[in-house]
């Protein structure tokens, strides 16, 4: 085995551990990880893989960095999962407090924060100053490329700089170096596109690196999102970073409906890209539906001269073109659907398509809504149409919907003499079979039509109708996340891929913050956004790999040009980060919050910035505890390692999350001096017995003094709204409240000085007086056993913190004298 | 020409400016001539009957009843009201009739129209502390307001969750208490609000609430507020023992109710329970106070003390201040006196709500109603019509809501003097309140202005109100489709008129329509429509057909009428359109002539600075012109309002801005000026050249420069 090359920064390239260190079991774990068997290299959050020093561009290594990526069979050990459990706690317990009516402060946002949150992000020390006209991205030969010269073109003009600043003369010239492994693609993004990159920024040099375009196109958002204006110096700012980063789902997708409201071209393409800001890939295009018919057949014209609203209500051959080939730009895929065989009122154009409809008086309807299953004209006519949509639409995948016909069946196939005759001649008992017949035609005729991209179909076809293994089922039913995952878990089971929309209706707007509660007398999937994981199933990777992913669906009933914006985003960021990042990183919305805030208005006030204080106790972190969880005993030392004060991949920037330094020291190591006290001094007493002059000044002076460090704390903490340490009162508290006060009156009431000598004494039976300390021991002991758990493991856990940050509690003076960027200290 | 009362009325000039516009704008007008049979209306009469020009705000007596008649075999048509502020509706009316017909052709209903509001009092309420709301949006919504005929705008200007109001004798409270220095208001904002608001005859009626939803005001005023225990979020009552904290009220006040000129101020006075239990009851200093001054353990009566004083100091603040509070202030018996105006808002079921309008209207209160007219409160569907059940936690039923539907004697019911429309701003600022309130609030408009007896069902109101919410996109406003799947008529493309529509490089036959409209313009400059003065510049015309007399306005001897005819095009109704020019220092601030300028020429403006700033000292054309005279140059912008294209004049020069079609890009071409021969002479001759191509932000901009600007690329 060669020697590896990491191309991360240093601070990772300390850790790093060449392929070759690891046992053969881990080896075997990482190649599958990696994917390297087919000797294509991939980038995965378990692992990046780099270049070798001497086959450059040939070979590719698998290698674990450092620190950040720990060994999965390092669980944590007993005692750390109890601290793991107080830490996520007392964590908790912060988080119930806040602002007005307990809800997330305004001014929660990040500074280069970056959203969808990448698999692997670590922020370094520096800020970069960047100037727009001294930036440059340097891709070589791609930059022939259309799709990165026009990517680059639409982030440095438009995205990265939004206006403009002073230009200085002092600015660095900055250059991103861009490789990219493979050659520019000549079509539109296939359906398994790689979208993994990594992404280096420091002082000494910047590289973006993926195999494919579309892996570039990711970082480059990334990249735009570090960028964040610093209203202080005037100028754009960049964050150092190391980030490897690729998507968890490879369908992330938005579905928007243009039939029920018809939505102009320029809006498709302001969500288009939306979507590239939110790393999303797919645009399921729910062209044409019962109300409208707004698609442009060549073939057959009629169809959107009578099914179109109105002649302008429609998308033009070359608007379809204008929009492939703007989505192609931003590596998204355009997915169309043509339902059949209900939603079809619009098709009504191409004369007998659609079926004759009766009422239960055998009276016929006005809005027919089925296709005619009798007729080979219908499955002609379905060769032919097909035939032109594939040449419209060049994406892999081809939706043919399916959802919906009971609503119909009972009218148009049911009630409708013509159709009853065709089943009875063809032996069909029930609609089922009429519509298994359907769709059994239905998908050889697409299959032949469209070169057999792969079809996708609504969740009833699966559960009536059976498509063939190689289509792709596509969820929209369920109430509660459960029965989501449920459902997910026993189609995959049949080896079928799947696709979830249920989780994400976003078109049921409702009062609140629906992205991430639950809403008052809303299901459960119609909330919570943030919290659907279709992947989140007993099953195996294997398995589980057959959820390719979800979309959200906008449906158009109730949105057309003037809303659907506002309606959609920032909400489909929910889903965005959901299907996007890691799950173990991305449990909490309130944490995501201040990062989807930043990225949905980049540029708030930034005045705001100007009284901020320092990063350092932010990142005392209790934010980076819930990072515990993961399970990673190395992960939770390396987070007390870092001498970084920018240090965490949740990185609150705003003011009310800092910690002001003074008060907070001062009365954390006066609760530290006061805790080791109580605890000698319990130990003293219960060593020297219960001597009235050790009871004495604990009564006295100790609690009062305990309240004090309680008082100094609360002061301290509330000039600079700082929640999140509130633990320190919790604790003080509990201290309060738990330990001395029940144990003092047990103590007091059972072996009072009732005689007043200054001894704890009894009469005994014979009347003499007894020392009755021994006798009481193991009854104390008991007590004090019971009663000293809690705050000794808490205090063991303070004292451990503390000792942690130590450098924070002592270096302070020292930090505020080296002025790092990012952080601004409150004299 | 005469100058009489009605064409000196700055309040008619400017309405009838407006109507011009939004009457025509986003219409795709083709040159099909209309039915041959059809007569053409020629000219439109104005007769104001009492004769006065009001020169202050409207109050809450005004009339705004008027009259129209369109008479089918005559080219005039007349419009009368009692006062200009009936005009001003019967402006409005006038317009909603024109329609384009199926041929084309822009045409006009002949109708006759006796008209006047059921409730003087029809408003919308926005918060502007839950979110800031630009000011551009405030002004935005007071534009809808007036097509809607609403008149009240109930601007519920600060709460515990910012303070953007900017108090001079106080400016710690904005300095503390807003959002941040960019998140507030200025003096000149508010009253230009006034001002806007009063040319639409549009009263503003300013919310301070106290002694709850006070939170923000502690950092600009400590003491203030009482401590509060049990809390997990900081307080907002005011402490009513302290004598001191009154003074600051009565001062506080007293500014505020200097710059707001309504009669009327409201107060709030709601939810205050929880905080006196956490804020007073709890609080012990404050209880001890309480015990010192004689009132117990009783918060009641406390409350009760902090509304005389307050009050108190209110009538010593503007003596005759009328006095709006929330429901909960008036509702322990005596506590307010019987002329305070009570809001009604609360109420989990209209059987509740019902229930507090007969028992305030029985002890003498008038009232106001919004109980049912929650708009924050948005649930899925068409929620504007019915109501789900009886209960409206979910609120809905905005147009059968009647306020007056309450078991009460005809003299209680008259007690209602009308209602409001509720937008508090827990989930919308700039990015979403136009489309959430509108044409939501239509529906409430409508019940507050027509007779219930002709307004009974949704059904029968839909497609007049769907016909509203296709003029008001079509005006170019953000009013969201509320009824299931529909579609407007077309107009410039899809569902949305475009108001930056551009034919540059738009290569669709839409764009090339569009762009055909150009050629009906007179492109007149600086141009007083009234009184006719000279332009003191004029824009060239590229094209051919540029048609440039102006309009020509008369007015009869006894100076009441004013007749106006508004162009001559071959069209049924006959309108031309002006080009608005403003003066912009371009040298510092914009600010202050800035805030004259419609919305849309402020987000102009601010592209004319963005590119001014930035390439200032760069671009070679502004460097001769200001080396010349330096400081007082000038920039002259205008919008041709029927195809959004934007001009820019520079001493010498002309400078057409167009957008691209996603509005990446904007794209300057610049023309010799013909007006300004002196400078023209001394430059080159070719007649056109770019002189600059500059790509303008999208999407990330929300705060910068000013949000509408991003709001109205997000339509187009």
């Amino acid at each position: 085995m060669v020697e590896v090359e990491i191309p991360l920064g240093p601070a990772t390239a300390r850790r790093r551990q060449p392929f070759s260190d690891y046992s053969k079991k881990d080896q075997e774990r990482l190649m599958k990880i990696c994917g390297h068997s087919d000797g294509k290299p991939c980038i995965t959050p378990q692992c990046v893989i780099v270049q070798t020093k001497e086959v450059q561009r040939e070979k590719w290594v698998p290698v674990l960095i450092g620190e950040a990526f720990p060994k999965p069979t390092d669980s944590p050990s007993k005692v750390m999962r109890c601290w793991l459990s107080i830490g996520i706690f007392l964590y908790s317990a912060t988080t119930t407090f806040g602002w007005f009516y307990g809800r997330d402060e305004p001014d929660a946002w990040t500074q280069g924060g970056v959203f969808p949150l990448p698999a692997l992000i670590k922020y370094g020390h520096d800020n970069i100053t960047l100037s727009p006209k001294r930036f440059l991205i340097q891709a070589g030969d791609h930059e022939e490329c259309d799709i990165v010269a026009k990517s680059v073109e639409t982030y440095v003009k438009k995205w990265m700089f939004p206006f403009p600043v002073e230009a200085k003369e002092d600015f660095p010239e900055f250059g991103l170096q861009v490789t990219i492994e493979e050659k520019c693609p000549t079509g539109v993004p296939p359906d398994n596109m790689i979208e993994s990159y990594s992404l280096s920024i420091s002082k000494e040099g910047s590289t973006l690196r993926a195999q494919q375009v579309w892996g570039f196109l990711r970082g480059l958002e990334t990249f735009s999102q570090l960028i964040f204006y610093d209203e202080e110096s005037n100028s754009y700012l960049l964050r150092t970073v190391e980030i490897a980063d690729s998507p968890r789902y490879t369908v992330r997708g938005l579905m928007l409906d243009t039939s029920r409201h018809f939505l102009p071209k320029k809006i498709i393409f302001r969500q288009l890209d939306l979507m590239a800001q939110n790393k999303m890939n797919v645009f399921h295009w729910h062209i044409v539906d019962s109300e409208a018919f707004p698609y442009t057949s060549e073939k057959f014209p009629k169809l959107h001269v009578v099914g179109a609203y109105s002649r302008r209500h429609v998308y033009t051959k070359q608007d379809i073109k204008d929009i492939v080939d703007y989505a192609r730009i931003r590596g998204i895929r355009v997915m169309p659907e043509f339902d059949t065989p209900a939603h079809t009122g619009a098709w009504r154009g191409v004369e007998g398509l659609v079926t004759r409809c009766f009422d239960e008086n055998q009276v016929e309807t006005n809005l027919p809504n089925l296709l005619d299953a009798s007729e080979e004209k219908t499955f002609e006519f379905l060769s032919e149409f097909f035939k032109e949509v594939a040449a419209d639409f060049p994406d892999a995948y081809i939706h043919l919907g399916g959802d919906e016909s009971d609503l119909f069946i009972r009218e148009c196939w049911d009630r409708n003499v013509k159709i009853q005759q065709f089943m009875e001649r063809n032996n069909f008992y029930t609609t089922t079979q009429l519509e298994n017949y359907y769709f059994g035609r239905l998908q050889d005729i697409v299959a032949n039509a469209t070169n057999h991209k792969t079809q996708v179909f609504w969740q009833e076809v699966y559960d009536n109708n059976n498509p063939s293994t190689s289509a792709i089922v596509h969820l929209w039913k369920g109430n509660t996340h459960q029965n989501i995952k449920d459902s997910a878990r026993i189609i995959t089971a049949t080896g079928q891929r799947v696709i979830v929309s249920s989780c994400w209706y976003l078109n049921y707007h409702k009062y609140g913050a629906d992205w991430k509660d639950a809403i008052a007398n809303q299901i459960e999937s119609n909330a919570k956004y943030y919290y659907c994981d279709p992947r989140d199933f007993e099953g195996s990777d294997e398995q589980k790999s057959l959820v390719l992913g979800g979309i959200v669906t906008m449906w158009g009933e109730m949105v057309d040009a003037t809303n659907i914006e506002a309606r959609t985003w920032p909400r489909a960021s929910a889903a965005a980060e959901r299907l996007w990042s890691p799950a173990e990183s991305t449990k909490n919305a309130t944490l995501a919050w201040p990062r989807l805030h930043e990225l949905r208005s980049p540029y708030p006030s930034k005045n705001a910035y100007k009284s901020v204080a320092p990063a350092e106790f932010l990142d005392f972190g209790w934010p980076s505890l819930i990072r515990c969880d993961m399970g990673l005993t190395k992960e939770w030392n390396a987070l007390w390692e870092v001498d970084d004060p920018n240090f965490s991949q949740f990185d609150y920037t705003a003011k009310k999350y800092y910690i002001c330094g003074i008060h907070v020291k001062r009365a954390a190591f006066f609760v530290l001096l006061l805790t080791f006290l109580e605890i000698i001094l319990y130990i003293s007493a219960f060593v020297l017995g219960w001597n009235p002059g050790i009871v004495r000044p604990f009564k006295y002076v100790v609690l009062p003094l305990v309240f004090i460090a309680a008082l100094l704390l609360w002061w301290g903490l509330r000039d600079h709204h700082a929640f999140r340490l509130l633990p320190y009162i919790f604790v003080t508290l509990i201290q309060i409240v738990f330990h001395p006060v029940p144990l003092l009156v047990h103590l007091y009431t059972k072996y009072a000085d009732k005689d007043g000598d200054g001894i704890f004494t009894d009469k005994n039976d014979d009347g003499r007086e007894d020392n009755n300390i021994l006798r009481g021991m193991s009854d104390v002991g008991q007590t004090l056993a019971c009663m000293l758990l809690i705050p000794v493991v808490i205090y063991l856990f303070f004292i451990y913190v503390v000792h942690r940050c130590r450098k924070y509690f002592l270096d302070i003076d020292a930090a505020q004298n080296k002025n790092l960027p990012n952080v601004r200290y409150q004299k | 020409m005469v100058r009489n009362v009605v064409t000196d009325c700055d309040i008619i000039q400017k309405a009838l400016a407006r109507a011009e516009k939004l009457a025509f704008r986003g219409f795709e007008i083709n040159s099909t001539s209309a039915d041959e049979d059809l007569e053409e209306l020629k000219s439109l009469k104005i007769d104001i009957l009492s004769g006065d020009c009001p020169t202050g705000v409207p109050q809450i007596d005004v009339d705004e009843s008027y009259s129209i008649s369109i008479p089918i075999d005559k080219t005039t048509a007349k419009i009368e009201a009692n006062q200009v502020w009936g005009i001003l509706r019967a402006l409005e009316s006038f317009t909603q009739l024109i329609f384009q017909a199926a041929d084309g052709s822009l045409q006009i209903h002949s109708v006759d129209i006796r008209d006047h509001p059921r409730f003087s009092w029809r408003g919308i309420l926005l918060d502007s502390s839950r979110h800031f709301l630009p000011i551009e949006i405030i002004l935005e919504n007071l534009d809808i307001m007036a097509q809607n005929k609403m008149n009240v705008f109930h601007w519920h200007l600060v709460d515990s969750e910012a303070f953007p109001y900017p108090s001079e004798k106080f400016p710690n409270l904005t300095a503390k208490g807003a959002y941040s220095p960019r998140h507030h208001y200025t003096v000149a904002n508010i009253k230009k609000v006034i001002d806007y608001a009063r040319l639409r005859g549009i009263r503003v009626v300013a919310e301070f609430d106290t002694p709850a939803h006070t939170g923000s005001w502690a950092g600009g005023k400590p003491g203030l507020l009482a401590e509060c225990s049990d809390r997990n979020s900081p307080s907002s009552l005011i402490d009513p023992t302290l004598s001191q904290n009154y003074q600051f009220l009565e001062e506080f006040f007293k500014e505020a109710l200097n710059l707001f000129p309504d009669e009327y101020m409201h107060f709030g006075g709601d939810e205050v329970a929880q905080d006196i239990k956490d804020c007073w009851q709890n609080n012990k200093a404050l209880r001890k106070r309480m015990q010192r001054q004689g009132f117990g353990g009783d918060t009641k009566k406390l409350l009760k003390y902090y509304w005389k004083r307050f009050f108190e100091s209110i009538e010593k603040a503007r003596p005759g201040t009328k006095r709006v509070v929330w429901q909960e202030a008036a509702e322990a018996e005596g506590q307010l006196s019987k002329d305070t105006l009570v809001h009604v808002w609360d109420g989990t079921t209209i059987d509740l709500a019902k229930k507090s309008l007969s028992q305030l209207t029985r002890r003498g209160h008038q009232v106001i109603f919004s109980s049912c007219w929650y708009l924050n409160r948005i649930r899925y569907g068409p929620d504007w019509g019915y109501l789900n059940g009886k209960n409206f936690n979910f609120r809905g039923m905005f147009y059968e809501c009647d306020p007056q539907d309450f078991y009460g004697t005809q003299e209680e019911k008259d007690r209602v003097l009308g209602g409001e429309a509720a937008m508090w701003g827990e989930f919308v600022d700039g990015t979403n309140l136009i489309p959430t309130l509108w044409p939501r609030a239509s529906a409430v408009a409508e019940r507050l202005w027509s007779n219930p007896e002709d307004t009974k069902t949704p059904e029968a109101a839909w497609p007049r109100l769907h016909e509203h919410r296709c003029r008001m996109v079509r005006r170019g406003y953000r009013a969201q489709p509320i009824n299931w799947p529909d579609y407007c008529p077309p107009t410039c493309e899809g569902d949305v008129c475009l108001r930056f529509t551009s034919g540059a490089q738009g290569s669709s036959t839409e764009d090339a329509t569009c762009m055909s409209g150009f050629k009906y313009l007179t492109m007149g400059c600086e141009y007083d429509a009234v009184s006719g003065a000279t332009p003191n510049y004029s824009f060239a015309c590229n094209t051919t057909n540029c048609n440039a007399s102006p309009p020509i306005f008369t007015t009869n001897s006894a100076g009441v009428v004013v007749e106006a005819e508004l162009g001559n095009l071959k069209l049924p109704v006959r309108v031309r359109e002006l080009v608005k020019c403003y003066q912009i220092d371009s040298q510092d601030d914009l600010d202050t002539e800035e805030m004259d300028l419609p919305i849309f020429e402020r987000a102009a403006a601010c592209v004319q600075r963005y590119i001014y700033d930035y390439y200032h000292g760069e671009v070679s054309f502004f460097t001769p012109l200001n080396s010349e005279s330096d400081g007082d140059q000038t920039l002259i912008f205008g919008q041709n309002p029927l195809n959004g294209d934007w001009r820019l004049s520079y001493p010498g020069l002309v400078f057409h801005l167009r957008f691209s079609n996603d509005y990446s890009t904007l794209s300057l071409n610049c023309q010799h000026d013909p007006c300004n021969s002196d400078i023209s002479a001394l430059l080159p001759t070719e007649p056109t050249v770019t002189c600059y191509q500059y790509d303008v932000p999208a999407y990330r901009d929300y705060y910068y420069c000013n949000p509408v600007w991003n709001f109205y690329k997000e339509n187009t």
